[in-house]
């Protein structure tokens, strides 16, 4: 694909604070791997290869574990059962061609997927969003191999740069509020993760997500069977 | 080294089973794209999803001891601020996340998020 000069600065302009946050949630990363005896390198190979920021640590904790293989799969189906709904919203169509569109796949991460589906997205090309993936995974290998290599001692200790993903989540759900949520789903959305967070807290995005998607498949039903009454 | 085999297992299966959730949805989908339900969906649910993003993440962030939880209520509340006033996305997160890094290195106790 030709690197268009627009398009990567657009992605820079889009992503770069959401980068420095992975980045620096990749050096907390790395440093834990570290700090659970694992070699410095399987932090970088866990990061290119899976590519799941919070799966990853769940990852080296059942490492360090010895749990079995089933474990591990069942483990890591749970807590990324979540992607499966992005594929509903993920504008893939705009991705051109199967390499791109594998990649995109490839990183499709609660990052990617909230940068690519917010109100200010909808003139984003498929070469910006590849790029901005690009960004988010690069950010993501350095800081764990940054944090695996130097370790925690070594790390000038200036906390809380992780902060931007929570901020970045915040400032998309304004945005999608301000944009055309109707008040049903708003109030679903927040009342399934708040009864998410009370009942399940380890796994409350997927919890809150299939209650939320079950609360959607019910409305839509309702309305229909009520519109052919009707009708 | 046995031990090293076993950590690529992991992490082949680690990785085939999180590719596998991100990738094959979207054969469904394709098929879905006339049904009525999934049109439904689509309008409805990708705003829906980033409020429930939201609302752990800031759940989440509001732990440990109670000058952290000040900092990361603070955070918040300036991010949110930021954008309802001037609605630039890459202001309103550096700004909220600044503030909170001042206060967690200078004046908090550990005890937060990793």
């Amino acid at each position: 694909m030709r690197i268009d000069r627009h398009d990567l600065n657009a992605a820079i302009k889009r992503s770069s604070v959401v980068w420095f946050g992975i980045a620096s949630l990749g050096v907390a990363f790395g440093i834990y791997v570290e700090a659970s005896g694992l070699a410095w390198w399987w932090a970088p190979t866990i990061s290119a290869l899976v590519f799941a920021g919070s799966f990853e640590f769940v990852l080296v904790q059942l490492l360090v574990a010895s749990a079995s293989l089933g474990t591990i799969a069942m483990t890591a189906a749970l807590v990324n059962a979540r992607h499966i709904l992005y594929a509903g919203a993920f504008p893939l169509d705009r991705v051109e061609g199967a390499g791109a569109k594998a990649w995109s796949i490839f990183a499709l991460t609660d990052e990617a997927y909230a940068l690519a589906t917010s109100r200010n997205s909808t003139g984003m090309s498929g070469a910006q969003i590849v790029m901005v993936q690009a960004g988010l995974f690069a950010a993501w290998v350095c800081g764990s191999t940054a944090g695996s290599v130097l370790g925690a001692s070594a790390i000038p200790q200036v906390r809380g740069a992780e902060f931007s993903l929570t901020a970045l989540f915040v400032v998309l759900a304004i945005d999608a509020s301000r944009d055309g949520l109707d008040r049903f789903t708003g109030a679903a959305a927040t009342f399934t993760a708040a009864m998410a967070l009370t009942l399940a807290h380890g796994h409350a995005l997927i919890v809150a997500m299939t209650a939320f998607v079950a609360v959607l498949a019910a409305r839509s039903t309702t309305r229909r069977r009520r519109s052919t009454a009707n009708g | 080294m046995a031990e090293n085999i076993w950590i690529v297992q992991a992490i082949a299966i680690s990785a085939i089973v999180t590719q596998a959730q991100r990738g094959l949805p979207f054969l469904v989908v394709r098929r879905l794209r006339t049904s009525a339900l999934a049109r439904d969906l689509s309008m409805w649910m990708p705003a829906g999803l980033l409020v429930i993003l939201a609302v752990v993440n800031v759940r989440t962030s509001l732990t440990g001891s109670p000058s952290h939880i000040a900092a990361a209520a603070t955070g918040i509340g300036l991010t949110i601020g930021l954008h309802l006033w001037r609605g630039h996305v890459g202001l309103s997160i550096a700004g909220g996340t600044v503030v909170y890094m001042l206060i967690v290195n200078l004046i908090a106790t550990p005890g937060g998020n990793p």
